[in-house]
């Protein structure tokens, strides 16, 4: 969200692992330092044993992200009512802002909380007062119950459950004690209250006991609700999801999969799932992309906010059109109007905004290229550099071609180890410039944009360009692997352990059955048995 | 000037028939000064350049000349100590990039958490290990100020371990307020609803009565969830107990406490970074005057930040890129230092700002201990050692200052031990004891 780097977590390893061309030179100590060596990939999902005990792998209480919280805001009350006040920009571990661990609370969160619950209270209760449940007269204090058990089931996503409404009760008796206070500005209060209680800021999933399996619970039909919701529209249930969890619904697969196609199919799923592609591919910083204006002077606001809604509209036509899927998302065929007219881009890899979120303000980066390319399409870890590698910065030569500045890199045995996982992958996209336009001259020398791929499982091989590799990323299981991770670290709001390696493995066929159907993806996960249990670690 | 004592004493509220709310421990018990003992941490990025930053050789503690990155100091030589030869010792360990360590354990002490950030070794870090040492001051010593410790950052934009400096404990960072009207609104900003003291009191009884509820939210959900999931909430549940004190501090404000607003501005512009840090500098030292908050942090900007200076004619390059370049390439070594000199200039404006606030015979910078601090050592070696501590403020008459101090490795847990001691707390170490001897022999 606000974040607003152009390069993300990229930036932690250009900084250890020899930014640009800088750093690489041979090092003043005569001793040999030993060469890193590049890791093979791990397996990606560790072995599944379908007869290990079923485990669905740590769950935490989530905060809800800004994004969760202003679209929850929405549903509950209402497009008119705005949230008006600035929180602190929400933490984001593995690019995500929902990831459990990473949301944090701090006093000034609370205060916001606070100021936010009692904005938006002050701005609903005339209308709440219209849709009251009944009529304040000529027991009031009746209606204010009824009033918390229905507009109570909404806000905390669940039933109030007794001693929550006389803790609640408990709130209303003490401000109206005194008789100064009105039934309005008490039900404003008690709206203000329950906007600030976990259990509206929170989702918290405690479950039921399964009598069979005294490691696990079951969750119950509202958690059920939630974890829908919260997956496919990172809002609050609709009235359709509330009233099935009232029933009892919700539990088994079927059920699950069947909401979730409806809620596929509603609109807000593609805004909210477009937080998840923009977040994955880093498309979110484009909007805030800076470009040296002496080296593109013409890259500005609007065109920031073409680059964006240009990616968003390749996204969502892969994603979402009829005859969409993930392969498409990969190579489907485009033209870039200002490319000569021989050049066909492929995938959004070769997407201008993505080639410019991976780029510098004045040149492109094959390092911050090719880190992305390993730790968000192939969901790899890079290794760190040499501890205290001596850096000594050459002169950059303005009569090479950026390919060539890097060829420092391999030259040298401290860095060439983790550089040959990274640079070569840069190397492919070399035709597109740090603005993402085509070009296949730099400095009036010929671009070289092949590339020798190694430690890439099945992408492992030589490239002639950006093209070729978006080719094979689209038959890649390797690739479609790490789609499949980065959807479960989105959906379960933490990393991936070794526990979820059947889950994995149990979506990835269904994903590669439904030919990369994104949909299909997300239904599969929905279906898994981890999407109906948590942990049995509760008191 | 009484203020902190008048303003304290209102802010104890009897009017409002509140519980009496916890005074201020030792430091005001204690050598009975007239003023509380402040603390402020200061941040800059990206490491220095520590052969233009020590004086140069012969320098004796009382007799030195400081090099030239710290020349806009000259003014204020005799109420700093300028500490050399100190290690970060505990920052060598655990998951991260050197970036990342350094922020966790600069002040906290601690070796870094695991987590799920991308650490770039295979192991993937969090937050910081333990609690930072303003933090830990505003826990020990309950001051009872409206604000137990006050946050301030510059253009600070993500919110990753490398972003974080400030701890509540292991896990728990605490994001800095990036804007400076929004900070100043918070301490001095429209906290009276119309209608005057009735109002003010009615209002105070209805966010009490919510919290009441809420907290009892948290304490029933804390019988019934895992361990896990209570650590998470009782972090919540513990920012709820600051909010709630704060509530009946800040409902009565001395009214010859009203510092001018700053303006507003684009609080992630590059253009408007010294002017942003400048307005924060004014909100940080107007708190401290008025005794809102006596422990604070300015952090400037992160690690590994992409911030041009293009306030200045330093538009070229990003500050990190610049800490990383070559010894050899004077052009840009020379834009780094003066971007390092620039850090230094703002730094002397805070402390002319706090000695400009007269506090009994001397000012509040006598009473106030600053600390600057950064996460590494050098940009293009990312060491963790020889690291550029300095310090600023006679904290009260316990710190003697107008020194140099040449360590040969001390841990840096031994300074922050140090500083812990300038408050009249105890501890023999802070931090990862393993990297502690004990408070800084000879400060």
């Amino acid at each position: 969200m606000a974040r607003l780097l152009p390069y993300r977590w990229v930036t932690l390893f250009t900084a250890a692992l020899c930014l640009s061309t800088s750093g690489c030179e041979d090092p003043p100590d005569p001793e040999p330092i030993a060469p890193m060596v590049a890791p093979e990939p791990p397996a990606v999902p560790s072995a599944c044993d379908e007869d290990d005990a079923f485990d669905p792998g740590p769950t935490m209480p989530r905060r809800l992200s800004q994004v969760e919280y202003v679209n929850t805001v929405r549903d509950l009350l209402g497009d008119e009512i705005a949230v008006a006040v600035v929180f602190p920009p929400d933490e984001e571990m593995l690019g995500y802002d929902n990831n459990a661990s990473g949301l944090q609370v701090s006093p000034i969160h609370t205060e916001r909380y606070m100021e936010s619950a009692e904005a938006i209270a002050s701005q609903v209760v005339d209308t709440l007062l219209d849709v009251l449940p009944c009529d304040p007269e000529p027991d009031p204090r009746a209606c204010a119950q009824r009033f918390l058990e229905t507009f109570g089931l909404r806000a905390w996503r669940r039933p109030l459950a007794d001693p929550e409404l006389d803790r609640y009760m408990g709130v209303y008796d003490a401000i109206m004690e005194g008789g100064e206070t009105s039934f309005p500005e008490a039900i404003e209060v008690l709206v203000s209250g329950l906007l600030q209680s976990p259990h509206f800021l929170y989702r918290i999933e405690v479950g039921l006991p399964d009598a069979e399996r005294p490691d696990l619970r079951t969750l119950t039909s509202f958690e059920m609700a939630s974890r829908l919701s919260y997956f496919i529209w990172r809002s609050m249930p609709d009235e359709a999801l509330l009233e099935a969890a009232t029933n009892g619904g919700l539990l088994t697969p079927e059920s699950l999969a069947a909401e979730a196609r409806r809620m596929l199919a509603a609109p807000q799923a593609r805004d909210a799932f477009w937080t998840f592609f923009a977040q994955w591919l880093h498309l979110d910083e484009v909007s805030t992309l800076v470009r040296d204006p002496r080296y593109y002077p013409d890259f500005d606001a609007e065109i920031r906010a073409e680059m964006e809604a240009s990616a968003r509209g390749f996204v969502d036509q892969a994603v979402w059109g009829t005859y969409g899927s993930m392969r498409d998302l990969f190579a489907r065929e485009f033209v870039h109007p200002g490319d000569p007219p021989d050049v066909k881009r492929m995938g959004i890899l070769t997407h201008p905004a993505i080639m410019a979120v991976t780029s510098m303000p004045t040149m492109t980066s094959p390092v911050h290229r090719g880190v992305f390319v390993r730790e968000q399409v192939m969901c790899m870890t890079l290794p760190p550099p040499p501890p205290d590698i001596p850096v000594i910065a050459p002169d950059p030569d303005p009569n090479l071609t950026t390919r060539e500045q890097f060829a420092i890199h391999s030259s040298n045995a401290a860095c060439a180890g983790c550089h040959s996982l990274i640079d070569p992958v840069g190397f492919l996209f070399e035709n597109f410039d740090a603005v993402g336009a085509w070009r296949s001259e730099q400095n009036n020398r010929y671009i070289d944009s092949t590339g020798d791929i190694i430690a890439a499982r099945d992408l492992t091989g030589q490239y002639e360009g950006a093209m070729d590799f978006s080719a094979a990323l689209a038959e890649s299981d390797f690739a479609h692997r790490c789609v499949v991770t980065q959807v479960l670290r989105y959906a379960f709001g933490r990393g991936e352990v070794p526990a979820d390696a059947c889950l994995l493995e149990r979506v990835q066929s269904a994903y590669v059955e439904a030919d990369y159907d994104f949909s299909a993806l997300v239904v599969a996960l929905v279906e898994t048995e981890a999407f109906r249990y948590r942990r049995g670690d509760v008191q | 000037m009484k203020l902190s004592r008048r303003m304290f004493l209102r802010g104890a509220g009897a009017s409002l028939a509140l519980p009496l709310l916890q005074l201020p421990g030792r430091a005001r018990a204690q050598d009975a000064p007239s003023f509380p003992t402040r603390f402020l941490v200061v941040y800059q990025p990206n490491g220095t350049k520590k052969e233009l930053w020590s004086p140069a050789e012969g320098a004796t503690e009382t007799t030195f000349e400081m090099g030239p990155l710290l020349a806009p100091f000259s003014r204020h030589i005799s109420e700093m100590v300028f500490l050399d030869g100190i290690n970060m010792t505990v920052a060598g360990e655990g998951p991260g990039g050197p970036h990342q360590r350094g922020m966790a354990s600069v002040l906290s002490g601690a070796v870094i958490s695991q987590g799920d950030f991308v650490g770039g070794d295979g192991r993937r870090a969090g937050w910081g290990g333990g609690i930072s040492v303003d933090q830990y001051l505003a826990r020990r010593l309950q001051p009872g100020t409206a604000l137990s410790s006050l946050e301030l950052g510059v253009r600070v934009k993500e919110a990753i371990p490398r972003g974080r400096i400030i701890y509540r404990g292991a896990d728990q960072p605490v994001p800095p307020e990036n804007d400076p009207v929004a900070a100043f609104n918070r301490l001095f900003g429209a906290s009276s609803p119309a209608g005057g003291a009735n109002e003010m009191e009615k209002r105070l009884l209805r966010r009490r009565s919510v919290l009441d509820a809420v907290r009892g939210d948290f304490a029933a959900l804390s019988q019934v969830v895992s361990t896990v999931d209570r650590l998470k909430l009782e972090q919540h549940a513990d920012s709820l107990r600051d909010l709630e004190r704060r509530l009946g501090v800040i409902a009565d404000r001395p009214d010859h406490c009203m510092p001018t607003a700053p303006q507003a501005m684009e609080i992630m512009g590059e253009a408007e970074y010294r002017d942003l840090l400048r307005a924060q500098i004014d909100v940080m030292v107007n708190a401290m005057a008025c005794d809102l908050t006596r422990y604070g942090s300015l952090q400037c900007s992160t690690s590994v930040n992409a911030l041009r200076f293009t306030f200045m004619d330093l538009a070229d390059h990003e500050g990190h890129s610049l800490s990383h370049s070559g010894d050899g390439n004077a052009s840009l070594q020379d834009q780094w230092e003066r971007m390092l000199v620039w850090y230094s200039e703002q730094q002397a404006y805070l402390l002319d700002q706090l000695a400009s606030v007269p506090e009994g015979d001397g000012s509040l910078l006598d009473n106030t201990v600053v600390l600057f601090v950064n996460e590494i050592s050098r940009g293009n070696t990312h060491s963790h050692t020889d690291m550029p501590f300095m310090l600023a403020g006679r904290a009260g008459g316990r710190l003697r200052t107008g020194r140099y101090l040449k360590y040969d490795g001390a841990h840096h847990n031994d300074l922050l031990t140090s500083i812990v001691h300038l408050f009249g707390l105890e501890d023999p170490t802070f931090g990862d004891a393993r990297f502690c001897d004990g408070p800084l022999v000879g400060l």
